[in-house]
């Protein structure tokens, strides 16, 4: 009889647990929640190195691919998302780096020996910025509201319940004035995310797709980025070969930058 | 009318609403388009081997009654960097150029070994020791770095004036280097011993002693107060003339804007007493330079710099110095200026413009003045560049222009138009 109430109790327990986790249409949502748990989709926990690729289109035609192996991990300091970005291809720019540490950025490249201090609006001329769209915490960086529940098509085309979430920049590292994310309310994926400027203008817009198990959970391996002054611009980020590595938090600095080779 | 309208739209959003929103047009598109190759399964190795050649052909016109004169270049630039286990590194750096028509004195052909080391460093990194010849560069500021001891010397062969380009064609120093790391600092030591006493001229000579002609030793500190500045000071000896101190520093203000400064001061031989004269005087006095790089939205990069050297001659000093040696001797001043990677006035400016994808994708075209303070001549230089998958291929100009006693109206050289090509392998 103990046993019994014991394993009842415990249901009980287990129901309770599941039912706060649980996407509840019944409850308001807690965004600042929704953010985490999507930002953890987008990004494994541990430390890890994966392969993104870039490849832009103009009016409909591929006009260029570039190939980077990043290299990212939070810090201890401060929670911070830091990414090291080595350029691949094409050869003109293999060995580059890109240190992405909030606004520590540093442009390195092998050729001349040089670490050059870069501001955001430089990084964001380069392909390089595209994976901010990927592999950044946003939760850290911005706060968010609750939009309302909407139904949109995602980026395969399948409809899809989703909360939307407004996201204000709540910290001086925050890449975008502000964001609107759509959460899918089943299994909180990403699903899109309208990146804004200060004055409000659309910078882009981004399409999370082809979920697939990489680190732990089923996460995007494509996002399709519409550029939003000229939605013919189009770059589509494919990320593969997924690895857990154990990267020191001394690769996140500039003085690092001339000793990196990865692996 | 209007009442209608806007009830059929209300009743459109609603149905909307309930099928769910359809993607945007122009999203939809987008949504279809499909890359010509698969993405990497495997991520790439990191290759051991960086290969490009380059080729330049141009029309130099001259002052002088000299005409004009056909100028070409061919070079090969490789960089072997290979890994050896978790913790060893080897690095065989060489570039070779035919350049011509050739300088007084000089060969047409040049090879440069610019790094030929061995790196081990920690599993975490901390720690880093390298030993061989290095290319320890140091400096922010883009046209003129006091903090770069290493530079003296350090340009074998002048290939482009481009200051961001020329630095890929530098020696390295042959040093023993070592460097420590911990969150938010780091600390360099680097011993470079005299080899030889001065420079070679000879086609493949690995040249020792156009950067290790004296026993230097430099420290240097790095400091990262937040992530929006960064900071380095130094202290530098050399055999012969004594202690030089440093400091750096890069900010950033707001998004779109980085700042940096530079200071060195301390002991070095005058300039035109080191160009002119066997024994040079060694004196006290400070180099400068700082600006600002300013990025707008649509990719155009500004930097403006400012650039002070106590070492060069002032305005009244090149005058008197024109007056007594004559403008022909003066040549031999601005070839040790530019040994030196330093600057010919005491007081000068660069302003450097870069515009990407201008007008169309992958067209680069970058922009550089450099401005003698001091005599008001100035050096131009346009770059238009083309990037294809494999190569690039750009249009260059530039031009010396000033007073016939100037550092730039006085140059042989006044205008040069070329066309180059890079090849990456």
């Amino acid at each position: 009889m103990n046993r019994t109430r014991l394993k009842l109790l415990l249901s009980l327990a287990a129901a309770l647990s599941l039912a706060t986790a649980l996407p509840a249409s019944a409850q308001a949502p807690n965004p600042q929640a929704l953010l985490v748990a999507s930002d953890a989709i987008r990004n494994p926990s541990q430390p890890f190195k994966v392969t993104v690729t870039l490849t832009e289109f103009e009016k409909g035609q591929q006009v260029d691919s570039t190939t980077l192996t990043s290299y990212a991990r939070t810090l201890e300091s401060g929670g911070q998302f830091a990414t090291l970005v080595r350029f691949d291809q094409p050869a003109r720019d293999a060995g580059k780096l890109m240190l992405k540490n909030g606004k520590d950025l540093w442009f390195y490249d092998p050729g001349t020996k040089s670490s050059v201090r870069i501001s955001p609006q430089q990084r964001l001329m380069g392909e390089a910025s595209n994976g901010d769209v990927i592999t950044v915490s946003f939760a850290r960086d911005y706060k968010a509201t609750h939009d309302g529940e909407e139904t949109i098509a995602d980026g395969e085309r399948k409809q899809r319940r989703s909360h939307k979430l407004l996201l204000a920049a709540a910290t001086d590292d925050a890449t975008y004035a502000s964001i609107e994310l759509w959460v899918d309310a089943e299994n909180r994926r990403p699903i899109k995310a309208r990146f804004l400027a200060d004055s409000g203008r659309l910078l882009k817009t981004a399409y999370y797709r082809r979920f697939q198990p990489h680190l732990g959970a089923e996460r995007p391996t494509e996002t399709v980025i519409i550029d939003g002054l000229s939605p013919q611009q189009v770059t589509l980020v494919r990320l593969s070969d997924f690895a857990a590595r154990n990267i020191p938090v001394t690769w996140f600095q500039r003085d690092y930058l001339p000793r990196f080779q990865g692996d | 009318m209007r009442t209608f309208r806007a009830g059929a739209a209300a009743a459109l959003c609603s149905a909307l609403y309930v099928v769910g929103a359809p993607v945007a047009a122009s999203d939809d598109a987008a949504l279809d388009l499909k890359p010509e190759t698969e993405a990497p399964a495997q991520a790439a190795q990191r290759p051991a081997l960086r290969v490009f050649g380059e080729m330049a052909a141009g029309r130099l016109t001259q002052r002088y009654g000299l005409g004009t004169e056909d100028t070409r270049r061919a070079s090969l630039d490789l960089v072997w960097d290979v890994k050896v286990g978790s913790q060893w590194r080897a690095v065989l750096s060489d570039r070779l150029d035919d350049i011509h028509p050739v300088e007084s004195g000089g060969r047409s052909t040049l090879n440069s070994l610019r790094e030929a080391f061995v790196g081990w460093q920690g599993e975490d990194g901390r720690a880093g020791v390298d030993l061989g010849r290095v290319n320890y560069r140091n400096g922010p500021a883009y046209g003129f770095n006091p903090t770069d001891y290493f530079r003296d010397g350090a340009s074998r062969a002048v290939t482009t004036a481009d200051p961001l380009a020329l630095r890929e064609n530098r020696l390295g120093t042959v040093m023993l280097r070592g460097q420590w790391l911990w969150q938010g600092g780091s600390a360099t030591v680097a011993l470079a011993p005299k080899l030889r006493d001065g420079p070679s001229r000879e086609s493949f000579s690995i040249d020792l002693g156009a950067t290790n002609h004296a026993d230097r030793a430099l420290l240097a500190v790095g400091l990262q107060p937040s992530d929006r500045i960064g900071l380095q000071a130094f202290a530098f000896h050399q055999q012969g003339k004594g202690l030089q101190l440093g400091a750096n520093g890069t900010m950033l203000f707001g998004d779109a804007t980085v700042g940096f400064v530079e200071w060195s001061g301390g002991r070095d031989t005058e300039l035109l007493g080191a160009a002119l004269g066997p024994s040079p005087r060694v004196i006290s006095r400070h180099r400068a330079a700082a600006g600002l790089t300013h990025t707008t939205a649509s990719k155009l990069s500004l930097t403006a710099e400012w650039q002070y050297n106590g070492f060069a001659l002032d305005k009244a000093q090149w005058q008197a110095a024109v007056a007594t040696f004559g403008i022909e001797a003066m040549g031999a001043y601005l070839y040790e200026v530019q040994r030196r990677q330093d600057t010919a006035s005491r007081q000068a400016a660069m302003l450097y413009l870069s515009q990407k994808d201008a007008g169309i994708k992958n067209l680069d075209l970058t922009g550089l003045v450099r401005y003698n303070a001091d005599d008001r001549s100035r050096f131009l230089w346009v770059e238009a560049r083309y990037h294809f998958t494999r190569a690039d291929l750009a249009l260059q100009w530039q031009a010396n222009q000033g007073g016939a006693l100037t550092e730039y109206g006085a140059q042989t050289g006044r205008t040069l138009v070329q066309v180059l090509a890079a090849f990456y392998f």
